[in-house]
């Protein structure tokens, strides 16, 4: 019987530890400071969703934008926003500030074996 | 600062400013009084301060969907008082209480989520301290091309009426109103509680989700060059939803008047 448990207890930190190294893996920051994105590029594998945590350091609100990932998302000043993003196909995605177009710019670079349609 | 000004009130108005043709045209000057007018700009601003205060607390809540919940939740409302405010009143109920308490809610909700929005956008834009000529400017030509076209739209809709096209002007009421109900998939998709990754087509080299058609089509009928299957499949059950709740109201007329026709000749 303690041998099962052991068993089990080991199965479910294995499954705990897995799950936790995915989810970082998978979770990529973005820093909004003098409208201007930090960094202004992010390489993601493809065919997997990603969690952008983006942080707006400036003391006015922006919006993030991108046509090419269909994504809309207030940043409000001095505070963290998230986003998920994909499964995606290898490619560029633009986004961008809408409040500050000229200056807050990036993009997601997915590299992968699949194609960008 | 012009044109952004220009593009973002075309985008959070014209929505808006479609809403009210239709309502205007068919409905508002038949069952709505002064007193209705008040209160609806009363809570219509109320609205806006609470949701303009409150939007940056809900940003954070629930790991960072709180807004967006909240955003659905308050479209799913618009949705479901402005098909039945209306099915109601264009069918003639006889539920009159019910007629414009529902339409005001549903203006109410869909004017506040759309204001608040570019209200963000001007106070960031005066926090900065920049001159407000640009500004005053962008504002005074998006609204002259907002008020074109709503005039535009309003005779079009008019002419319909008068040639008793029904059908047409119930089907672009229809898309506009789930049109604007679709934008929760975007929003559900982007704090991950549904999956928009699998587009269905790509109309891009035609007609781009950021090109004046782009945006005008996404106000009239919720266009999106990429849809995923997702969008489509909240696009064709919200249309069902329309006409079965038109079809509904239309019966409980129709029983309703049979029902006093017995009566009177009883």
């Amino acid at each position: 019987m303690p041998n099962i448990l052991c068993r089990f207890i080991l199965l479910v930190s294995l499954c705990t530890f897995t799950f936790q190294a995915w989810a970082n893996n998978n979770k990529f920051h973005i820093t909004l400071e003098n409208h201007l994105f930090y960094p202004a590029e992010i390489i993601i594998p493809a065919g997997v969703k990603v969690k952008l945590i983006i942080e707006n350091k400036d003391a006015v609100a922006e919006e993030f934008d991108s046509f090419d990932l269909n994504r809309e998302k207030m940043l409000f000043p001095k505070r963290k926003a998230v986003i998920y993003v994909g499964p995606l196909s290898a490619g560029e995605y633009h986004f961008f500030g809408e409040y500050n177009p000229n200056s807050a710019q990036g993009k997601v670079i997915v590299k992968g074996a699949k194609s960008a349609h | 600062v012009l044109t952004n000004t220009v593009v973002l009130f075309l985008r959070e108005m014209l929505p808006l400013a479609i809403m009210l043709v239709f309502l205007l045209a068919f409905i508002l000057p038949s069952i709505y009084s002064r007193n209705h007018l008040i209160l609806l700009i009363t809570s219509i601003l109320l609205g806006i301060i609470t949701l303009f205060n409150v939007a940056p607390i809900l940003s954070e809540l629930f790991d960072g969907a709180g807004l967006e919940i909240s955003i659905s939740f308050l479209l799913l409302l618009t949705f479901i008082s402005l098909t039945f405010g209306t099915s109601i009143a264009i069918n003639k109920n006889s539920d009159k209480a019910a007629r414009p308490w529902l339409i005001l809610i549903g203006i109410c909700i869909f004017s506040m989520i759309k204001t608040t929005n570019f209200l963000v956008y001007v106070t960031g834009y005066i926090h900065k301290g920049s001159s407000g000529y640009s500004l005053t400017l962008g504002l005074i030509i998006a609204l002259g091309i907002c008020i074109s076209f709503a005039t535009l739209y309003y005779f079009a809709l008019l002419w319909l009426r008068n040639r008793n096209y029904q059908n047409i002007i119930t089907a672009l009421w229809a898309l506009f109103i789930v049109g604007q109900f679709c934008f929760i998939v975007p929003l559900l998709a982007q704090i991950d509680l549904i999956n928009d990754a699998n587009i269905l087509w790509d109309s891009s080299p035609w007609i781009k989700d950021s090109s004046e058609y782009g945006h005008i089509l996404n106000a009239m009928m919720g266009y999106e060059a990429t849809p995923s299957d997702s969008y489509i499949l909240v696009y064709a059950v919200s249309l069902m939803s329309f006409y079965g709740i038109f079809a509904l109201t239309k019966n409980f007329e129709i029983k309703e008047i049979n029902t006093n026709s017995s009566e009177e000749l009883l």
